[in-house]
């Protein structure tokens, strides 16, 4: 374990939950950020309730495109399925060139506000990446692996559970990881159509010019990113450990 | 015992095998040579219906492969590939254990199948059942990659071009293991190879394969005496047939009554082997030492020319 890296991890942690559980500690710090007296500390709610609404919304929305992500990456890497190969990778390009403002917008509408347009809108920004990588991790799998286990007579079944998608994992792993730290920031225009999360203090200090808001909530969904995108990379390299030697 | 019986595979319109019969006796080993492209690899998946026939019927051990489905047989039918294809992200016990699990058999009995494998495969059982396939030799490899086809005890063995990852010294050794393993255990093995050398060395019957037809199908000592006219003649009438053809025949079958000087060749060793003593050592002849104490006799140096002219 390097060094460096670990005491950079216990800092960034030690940040974050202080931001999050002892903001006032931070006062002196964003005073001098405020005009004419304004607050220097959130004060319209509780950072600890809107960040874990924040991670609750994102954790939402990545698994389910996690989940559709890979039911589509599966089925278009089929025999059966490979015609819609173009089709899906469009739809994933479209879900990710799409601006979220743009699909919160048509989506209010349609859903109302809250959390549903919200989910949408994130659930369509991560497809891409998890697709991509399921496609990818699963299409270059050893040609004499695959033939093997054709030869030793799993069915088709077998074959996806116990040996493509356990040699696919970690590539994977890597598209969700990618996925979820978008997300994780992508996020925070949610509160724009009344959805809980980091993104009301941001919004809450644009909308009064106080830039001691805006730090925080930026700060606070900074580190998240930081530290999932770390903490998921931990998966990633166990998953990669299990399978060495496979490429 | 495997029945081909007029089989054809088209991919498209161009025939990849046509119409081959081909019967394969229980307890034999059949190898397939060719070019690549000559339809025999198509012809080795077809048995076991990784490939399905155009038209024709296989029959192993009197069954008609079509009547059971293609999951089902393949776990009767040992397979092996180039390349191995281990599972990388399974230990070398659970890899071996592979068709064993897919039959679900019990644990107990699953470990005790791996054991006896790891160890007739001269790996550690203690040692080696627990490493990940990258940790092994190339050697070691292709030893887990017979095992596991065996682990089920099939009746057939498949083999497509088993050796074709080594390098020259250890496929020798894993030919001679290859041998001695089909001779104890009395499988029917069907190899896939583009080596004739390879073919000579292991088949009971070599079948040579062109264009998706079958050539000859033969014994190797015929094939090398009467190769079949054309492409058959033209892959064994090299320089090197005659010498292929002195491999063929032990010393013990040549030797004959007498007395000679010089160190002992033994009788199971090959013509080829005793020429080359002979050459080494500037002399006519040697003598043979049989394995019960059996009257001393000699391997003479006319003898085996003899025996290397290809017109008799």
């Amino acid at each position: 374990m390097n060094w460096v890296a670990h005491i950079a991890r216990i800092s960034a942690l030690a940040l974050l939950l202080a931001l999050v559980l002892k903001p006032e500690l931070f006062k002196p710090m964003l005073e001098p950020l405020t005009e004419n007296g304004a607050p220097a500390i959130y004060n319209q709610g509780s950072l600890l309730d809107l960040t874990l609404d924040h991670l609750a919304l994102v954790a939402a929305s990545s698994l389910i495109a996690t989940i559709l992500a890979l039911l589509a990456g599966v089925l278009v890497t089929r025999d059966a399925g490979a015609e819609f190969l173009p089709l899906s990778r469009s739809i994933a390009n479209i879900g990710q060139t799409f601006p979220p403002v743009a699909v919160l917008a048509l989506a209010v509408p349609a859903v109302g506000f809250g959390v549903k347009p919200t989910m949408i809108a994130l659930v369509l920004y991560g497809l891409l990446p998890i697709f991509e990588n399921t496609v990818a991790g699963l299409k270059q799998l050893p040609q004499t692996t695959l033939e093997a286990a054709d030869g030793m007579g799993m069915t088709a079944w077998r074959r996806l559970a116990s040996v493509e998608l356990p040699l696919a994992l970690p590539v994977i792993l890597a598209g969700v990881r990618v996925s979820v730290v978008i997300n994780l920031g992508t996020a925070t225009i949610g509160s724009t159509v009344a959805a809980k999360g980091l993104g009301e203090v941001i919004i809450a200090g644009l909308n009064s010019s106080n830039t001691a808001f805006v730090l925080q909530g930026g700060v606070i969904v900074a580190l998240l990113a930081i530290l999932v995108y770390d903490g998921l990379g931990f998966v990633e390299r166990a998953a990669a450990g299990r399978t060495r030697g496979s490429a | 015992m495997i029945e081909i019986d007029g089989v054809s595979r088209y991919f498209g319109a161009s025939p990849a095998v046509e119409n081959l019969s081909l019967f394969v006796e229980r307890g034999s080993i059949v190898t397939l040579v060719g070019t690549s492209g000559s339809g025999k690899s198509t012809l080795l998946r077809m048995i076991n219906r990784l490939i399905e026939p155009t038209s024709g019927s296989i029959r192993i051990d009197g069954r008609d492969t079509k009547t059971v489905p293609g999951e089902k047989l393949r776990r009767g039918i040992g397979y092996v590939i180039q390349g191995y294809g281990l599972f990388p992200h399974w230990t070398v016990a659970r890899n071996i254990a592979t068709v064993p699990n897919l039959l679900g058999w019990d644990a107990t009995r699953i470990e005790r199948r791996v054991r006896e494998l790891l160890l007739l495969f001269g790996l550690d059982a203690a040692f080696d059942a627990g490493k990940f396939p990258h940790e092994l030799s190339g050697g070691q490899q292709q030893r887990v990659g017979v095992a596991r086809a065996l682990a089920a005890e099939p009746s057939v063995l498949l083999m497509d071009e088993p050796f074709g990852a080594l390098d020259p010294i250890i496929r020798a050794k894993a030919r001679e293991d290859l041998l001695a393993l089909q001779r104890r255990l009395g499988v029917t093995i069907v190899l896939v190879t583009h080596d004739m050398e390879e073919a000579i060395k292991l088949g009971d019957r070599i079948a040579i394969m062109d264009r998706g037809r079958l050539l000859q199908y033969a014994t190797p000592a015929e094939v090398l005496a009467r190769p079949a006219p054309g492409f058959v003649e033209r892959l064994v009438g090299d320089s090197d047939r005659p010498f292929r053809l002195l491999s063929l025949t032990k010393v013990g079958e040549v030797a004959e009554p007498g007395e000679a000087d010089g160190p002992s060749m033994a009788e199971d060793a090959s013509l080829r082997d005793a020429l080359s003593e002979l050459i080494a050592r500037g002399v006519d002849r040697l003598p043979v030492v049989a394995a019960g104490g059996a009257p001393r006799r000699r391997i003479a140096l006319s003898a085996i020319l003899a025996r290397a002219r290809l017109t008799p």
